[in-house]
């Protein structure tokens, strides 16, 4: 995600298949992350949970008792390792890319095409790198959460809606998470024209859609109307567009599309991951009626529904489960002739909580989840050869954990008064300020103690999932007491009362209140830990716990508050997701946000720099500028990075083609690759 | 009879207009709204939360928000529409308010149809056998929070595998052709969770039980009947026993409304597709008309459990009127 927001309901994770989304980070993975959902009822359910657990090993077997026993040493001896030692937890396998491809010729059975559609045709997909699989089977997959809002492609704004649309729609181009690169989708190809602004998009022929009507120029042309038509709410509007000028998307024949852009644009390979292709013949005429928003909602006949992708919509049933087939004419084929998907049925199921995906991957109703609980993972993994699954650890996932001091300036309309205190605001402005207080975190004993060891430590706002964005040689800030004493030494900040908190030359404690949200137990305890820290250095750091919602307005809208400690979700690897996080104006430039000038000369360079990012058109030289802008970012310790938890992925071993990874659609984004052996 | 049923819906109109005053009120006045989550999001942009702001009403006061929504139940009879489904509350919420109620009559068939013949046996066999067994469940039910059994049932199906683990259809549901085995997935998903939701009833039902018979028992027009040479049978029966349901009659109406709220919360953690689930996701994510739907029509449940309760009862009793 990448933009911000931890524990926002998972319904906020705006994610799209693309990698345009933002948002997210239910971080699922903590028992309370649920809290996002705002459940008392759930808080009060780990106690009892606990409860149970005591009574459960009391009452249990013997076997169980040693295996819980067994799990517990587990967690012991990753609590006592580093990091790097997550790799040791036992039946854990670590996902690299080398041992995801492997090549067997299997048989496959015979199969009719709808009529009229026959594969291979010359524009069909071949998909290559894939073992051939056969066709057959019902994969059922259990999710986080309440299940889709919308099966639109174009107004989705959370993840479970995505997740399923994903599977539905085929983009203009896709992105694959294992190279994390664009490949061809609908498009074919996608070309600049000589004046660096324009492209052109040439699309397959001979695709058709689930009604077995032919995708054309056409199509692609219904998509963007959609997106800029006033009456559809849609944040696709936002991100097609440069210098705050729409892209305009016009046919040229059936099968190419020109997109007309202001300026030159370097994300916009990003970009066109934002245009949907959708079927004119079905929608035409409920969004000349004003009704789009409607067409493609939960309650709607699936039939109803026509897609592009591998999978068609078969049944939704409220709440909890998406039931989806075969596209009979999705145009991928592997290298033995067989059209894919291999799955007849792919199954999405809705859990509303954490014990219950794991139950149901466990007693087998459900063949694949992500992100089991850290404190349920020894025992998951220690079952994996009697369940015949895999525990697959994908690495650090694309969200993080992030910690900033409020420096807007200006006094609050609201109150007449400052955001902040005037001489806090001048120490939280001082860059030693904020190094010291990164030099005060004992970031590492946290991750062990409290994230069990199943997080990385980062120092720059990019997440090391982005293989090819994420700089790792920026300023670290490793624990060192002695080090944030000097900086505060330097600031005139000194203990002058001897009661263990500094103060300035004016008398004044240093002291501030930082909010977080409620509900998250690890947070909370974190950020409990943070304060003992930092108070160990002579500040005094005094949490708050208020609801995610009220949290929001703070930082988003009354901007009155100190500092905060939040978790940003992953919304895509592309820094074109981000930006508004680092530009002075952009919204998300949390510290300080919605500038109208840059307060200070780093700010303005990272602007200048984000401007050219996006100017240039070559992507190594944009990797540098952006490099130099996270580089900024972690020199001026701006925002405090504090780590990103690592993705863990259990599926069957029945499973083929599974590419397990870290960042969104973690399991389901080659859908149409995967088989039963 | 019909002039009650008519003054309760009467009486039931200004009712129900202060709840959803106060819900409004209450949820304009909570902290955040549904755009925060958009807020937080980088590429949106200032000016389509402007205009999602206005489209949504949401620069209204909440009396006005309040009052046109009004209007939209009166005059049209539409809840309103869901801000993050983008359907009317009532196409969303019909199907999970069946499901709960389901859920909510089966515990309630369950609690009642065990609860009413265990309290008499206890009552009639007073500290002897039968009578320390029913207390022992009904203490065992009252002592038990549900919670606590949910997780229990979640985890016994799990160990033993004979009741599923939470839902209400299994995966492979849709596969079925014929009604009889549709029939059989969901109740066999219904066991569980009107155990445990019906458990805490139970409880109750079977000790009100016990002690109103054991207070009719000693009553004169009870022994009058032995006196008179009617068998224990006939004399318990016939005349202890309509006695002693009055007061479980009343009992009866406000069961209904906590069978609700119980429900929410066995829902969520035996996976139940019911309105619970829905309006907690509706209330976090501040979706404005379909927390107020999901109150209004908590509360019309909430009316006619009691209404039944109180037909019930002049039914039972003769000498109720209720005019």
């Amino acid at each position: 995600m990448r933009s911000v927001i931890d524990d926002a309901p998972p319904m906020w994770r705006v994610i799209r298949s693309n990698g345009l989304g933002i948002i997210h980070e239910d971080e699922r993975q903590h028992p309370m992350t649920i809290n996002a959902n705002g459940l008392r009822a759930i808080t009060l359910r780990t106690t009892t949970l606990a409860a149970l657990a005591l009574l459960c090993i009391g009452c249990a077997p013997k076997e169980l008792r040693d295996q819980a026993a067994a799990g517990g040493e587990a967690t012991t001896a990753t609590a006592t390792s580093t990091t790097s030692a997550i790799a040791s937890l036992s039946g854990v396998v670590n996902v690299t890319l080398a041992d995801q491809i492997t090549s067997a010729s299997i048989e496959h059975p015979t199969y009719t095409p709808p009529e009229g559609f026959k594969l291979p045709f010359p524009d069909a997909l071949a998909a290559r790198d894939i073992t051939p699989g056969k066709r057959g089977g019902n994969l059922t997959y259990v999710a986080f959460g309440d299940g889709p809002k919308t099966f639109d492609p174009i107004t989705a704004n959370d993840s479970a809606s995505n997740e399923v649309i994903a599977r539905m729609f085929m983009g203009l181009v896709e992105f694959n998470n294992q190279t994390q690169t664009y490949q061809p989708g609908i498009a074919k190809t996608w070309r600049m024209e000589e004046d660096q602004r324009n492209w052109i998009l040439e699309l397959r022929e001979g695709l058709q859609w689930s009604d077995g009507k032919p995708i054309t120029a056409d199509d692609v042309v219904f998509g963007a109307r959609v997106i800029f038509d006033p009456k559809v709410a849609n944040a696709g509007k936002d991100v097609l567009q440069v210098n705050g000028k729409p892209f305009i998307v016009e046919k040229v024949d059936d099968y190419t599309v020109r997109v007309k852009l202001d300026a030159p644009s370097g994300s916009f390979q990003a970009l066109i991951g934002g245009l949907v292709a959708l079927p004119q013949h079905a929608y035409e005429d409920e969004l000349e009626a004003g009704t789009y928003e409607q067409a493609l909602n939960i309650n709607v006949d699936p039939a109803k529904i026509i897609v592009s992708g591998p999978f068609k919509l078969k049944l939704y049933e409220s709440g909890q489960r998406v039931v989806l087939e075969r596209n009979p004419y999705y145009h991928k084929y592997d290298q033995a002739g067989t059209q894919l998907p291999y799955l007849d049925t792919l199954v999405i199921t809705y859990a509303p909580d954490m014990d219950q995906m794991l139950s149901r991957f466990q007693s087998g109703q459900a063949d694949a989840f992500i992100r089991p609980r850290p404190d349920s993972l020894s025992n998951l993994a220690a079952g994996a050869a009697a369940g015949d699954y895999t525990v697959y650890n994908c690495g650090p996932g694309d969200g993080s954990n992030v910690f900033w001091f409020n420096l807007k300036m200006g006094l609050s309309p609201k109150s007449n008064k400052p955001y902040v205190d005037p001489t806090r605001h001048a120490w939280f402005s001082d860059a030693r300020f904020r190094q010291a207080a990164m030099h005060a975190l004992d970031k590492e004993s946290v991750i062990r103690t409290e994230m069990r060891g199943l997080a990385v430590s980062t120092w720059g706002l990019e997440s090391p999932a982005s293989r090819f964005w994420y700089n790792s040689n920026i300023t670290k800030y490793p624990f060192d007491r002695a080090k944030a004493g000097e900086l505060l030494d330097a600031m005139d900040l000194k203990d002058r009362n001897n009661d263990g908190i500094r103060e300035d030359a004016a008398g004044n404690p240093v002291s501030f209140t930082f909010i977080t949200n409620k509900g998250n137990k690890v947070r909370e305890k974190v950020a409990s830990l943070m304060a003992a820290d930092w108070k160990a250095v002579g500040i005094d750091a005094r949490p708050q716990f208020i609801d995610f919602q009220a949290l929001v307005t703070q930082t988003s809208d009354s901007f009155e508050y100190e500092a905060c400690l939040l978790g940003f979700g992953g919304g895509g690897v592309h820094p074109a997701n981000s930006m508004n996080v680092y530009l002075s104006s952009g919204r998300t430039h949390f510290f300080n946000p919605s500038q109208e000038a840059p307060a200070t000369d780093w700010e303005k360079e990272i602007d200048e720099l984000a401007r050219s990012f996006n100017a240039t058109l070559d992507i190594n030289a944009q990797r540098e500028k952006f490099n130099r802008m996270q580089a900024i970012m972690a020199d001026q310790c701006a925002f405090l990075p504090l780590w990103t938890s690592s993705v863990f992925v259990a599926a069957r071993n029945s499973i083929g083609n599974l590419k397990p990874s870290a960042i969104t659609h973690e399991v389901l984004w080659n859908s149409d690759e995967l088989f039963f052996k | 009879m019909l002039k009650l049923v008519l003054r309760r819906i009467l009486e039931s109109i200004p009712l129900l207009l202060a709840i959803s005053l106060v819900t409004f009120f209450l949820l304009f006045h909570s902290p955040g709204d549904y755009l925060a989550s958009l807020r937080a999001d980088p590429k949106i942009s200032d000016a389509f939360l402007k205009s999602e702001v206005i489209r949504l009403g949401l620069d209204q006061p909440w009396y006005i928000v309040w009052l046109k929504w009004l209007w939209g139940v009166v005059r049209y009879g539409n809840l309103g529409h869901s801000f993050t489904y983008k359907i009317p509350v009532t196409e969303l919420i019909g199907a999970r308010l069946f499901n709960t109620f389901l859920l909510a009559f089966c515990s309630t068939i369950f609690a009642w149809s065990i609860a009413v013949p265990l309290g008499i046996i206890a009552a009639v066999k007073q500290n002897k056998l039968p009578d320390r067994i029913a207390s022992g469940i009904a203490f065992i039910g009252l002592s038990i929070p549900s919670v606590l059994l949910a997780l229990f049932a979640v985890y016994f199906a799990a160990v033993t595998g004979t009741f599923p683990t939470g839902g209400m259809k299994s995966d492979t549901h849709f596969m079925m052709t014929d009604t009889w085995s549709r029939f059989k997935d969901i109740a066999h998903h219904l066991v569980l969770p009107t155990i445990v939701l019906g458990m805490g009833g139970l409880a109750i039902y079977t000790r009100q039980m016990r002690s109103n018979l054991l207070e009719t028992l000693q009553a004169d027009y009870v022994r009058t009947a032995m006196a008179k040479g009617l068998s224990h049978r006939t004399a318990v029966m016939r005349h202890a026993l309509r006695n002693a349901l009055n007061p479980m009659i009343t009992l009866f109406g406000f069961a209904f409304s906590d069978l609700l709220s119980g429900a929410f919360l066995v829902e969520n953690v035996m996976a139940w597709p019911g309105l619970g689930r829905t309006t907690i996701e509706a209330y976090t994510s501040k979706d404005l008309f379909t927390v107020a739907a999901a109150v209004m029509l908590a509360s019309v449940m909430l009316i006619i459990g009691n209404l039944t309760a109180d037909i019930l009862l002049g039914l039972n009793d003769p000498r109720i009127r209720h005019d």
